[in-house]
């Protein structure tokens, strides 16, 4: 729903940027950090939904960049970028063994977690850029490979049998990562600019792996979606005359 | 282009900013003990069996143990004065299992849940005496078996019944329930079934001895 409503006003706002002024665009490169809030299923803590992630608001960096073509509108653009979307909180644990307990119908469940939703992405795409000297407005739409560095792991223990243990390990998927979003430049000077971004990524569900889970009981995940709006302030160095 | 690497208060503060960024980042376990609300109890065992040939050819044989308000075994001990099966010689007899929880009011359809979660239980039926190798071990210690089965079970001919799991499970690799069966009896001959409701959360495989023990009953078995 969010992504949608991110093309809609990137479509809104494409027509009201061409009326605005155009000066030729530079190419640039840049870094950003800031915020990634986790949405969807991603961030959802229904433990009875499997493909709730329990994700969190964290942070993400990102070094960008792009190719206009003879200082047109249109320009090719790349961003690789690191965030993490945090890692499980106790009650996140508690609302989780709550539903093993009933699922497994036993008297307690300890859980462990650790690790954290971590991923790299490179993903690359169209871009657009309009306005003026000072300010310019820039839209564009990328895809790309989206490398997990890790997901919280978390091990489960039925009652106090230290053998009745199953696992639900780390993920280290490599999937289609995509983004979309807007990012607004502000001339500090000849080179240097201030950038403010708000982008939608997602990727493909990513394959998460079980250990010792020997019956079809409670709470399986296998696949994970990952989805987060991300905004971001950073700074961009134009290149070329 | 470079030259506006020059900026270094700039840097600095990106530079910072990253920093303070990655160190919030930082790893930490979490360990919970989740515990339940209390389980339900079962008080009660059913079997009822009908002849394969003869649907009006039907009994029903009941085990009780009521608990008291702390849910601990009533002090006169278990029910079993209609715990008897009088079963034909060489007939197989279609059979099902019921589980009351006879604590709640209104009575409780325990079997209804077990069914449910038939992926994590699983009854085992041992006939005794016999010859066969025991699905069921026998008790040790200071453990005994259920009344009205004697301990130790006397020396003497085998019951000749034998019980087939029918139902089976939602597992990946389909395993037996046990709250429909089959029982085929032999030539006359007498003897008990023992029959154990087996929890096994996440180590049901097919076999008795992984989990523990929900419910033990018995049962004495006339076959003529």
């Amino acid at each position: 729903m969010k992504f949608n409503t991110l093309l809609l006003s990137a479509g809104l706002a494409l027509p009201l940027t061409g009326l605005a002024q155009s000066s030729p665009n530079k190419s640039y490169f840049g870094i950003n950090a800031g915020a990634s809030f986790a949405t969807g299923n991603f961030r959802a803590t229904d433990a009875e939904n499997t493909e709730s992630g329990f994700a969190k608001t964290g942070f993400t960096v990102a070094l960008d960049g792009a190719h206009f073509f003879h200082g047109g509108i249109v320009g090719l653009a790349g961003q690789v970028a690191f965030s993490d979307n945090g890692r499980l909180l106790g009650d996140d644990l508690a609302k989780l063994g709550a539903a093993y307990t009933e699922a497994f119908d036993v008297d307690a469940t300890t859980l462990r977690a650790t690790g954290r939703y971590r991923r790299l992405s490179a993903l690359v795409g169209p871009t657009f850029m309009f306005g003026g000297d000072k300010l310019k407005l820039e839209v564009r739409g990328l895809a790309g490979i989206n490398q997990m560095l890790g997901t919280p792991e978390l091990m489960v223990q039925l009652e106090d049998d230290p053998t009745n243990t199953f696992t639900q390990r780390s993920s280290h998927s490599l999937t289609f990562g995509y983004s979309a979003g807007l990012g607004l430049h502000y001339a500090l000077g000849e080179r240097l600019g201030l950038v403010a971004r708000t982008d939608f990524m997602g990727s493909s569900p990513i394959t998460i792996k079980n250990d010792n889970r020997n019956n079809t009981v409670g709470r399986f995940t296998e696949k994970q979606p990952v989805t987060a709006f991300n905004t971001t302030l950073g700074l961009a160095f134009t290149l070329g005359n | 282009m470079f030259s506006t690497l020059n900026l270094t208060p700039t840097a600095r503060f990106w530079a910072g900013a990253l920093l303070l960024t990655g160190l919030a980042g930082c790893n930490k376990d979490e360990e919970v003990v989740s515990p339940s609300v209390a389980n339900e109890a079962i008080t009660t065992l059913t079997l009822t069996v009908t002849n394969a040939a003869s649907a009006t050819d039907t009994q029903t044989a009941t085990w009780e143990q009521l608990l008291d308000s702390k849910g601990n075994p009533v002090a006169s001990g278990p029910d079993v004065s209609k715990a008897n099966l009088n079963l034909k010689p060489n007939t197989t007899y279609n059979v099902t299992v019921g589980l009351l929880d006879k604590t709640q009011t209104p009575t409780f359809d325990v079997g209804a849940e077990i069914k449910e979660r038939a992926n994590i239980h699983s009854f085992f039926f041992q006939p005794l005496p016999t010859t066969q190798a025991l699905i069921i071990p026998a008790p040790t210690g200071a453990d005994t078996y259920p009344l009205p089965i004697p301990t130790p079970v006397p020396a003497g001919n085998p019951l000749n019944l034998t019980v087939t799991r029918i139902d089976t499970d939602n597992n990946k690799t389909p395993l037996p329930v046990g709250l429909t069966d089959t029982f085929v009896t032999g030539a006359a001959s007498t003897g008990y079934l023992r029959v154990v409701l087996r929890h096994q959360p996440n180590v049901k495989d097919g076999t008795f001895a992984p989990g523990s023990t929900d419910f033990d009953a018995g049962f004495k078995v006339t076959i003529q």
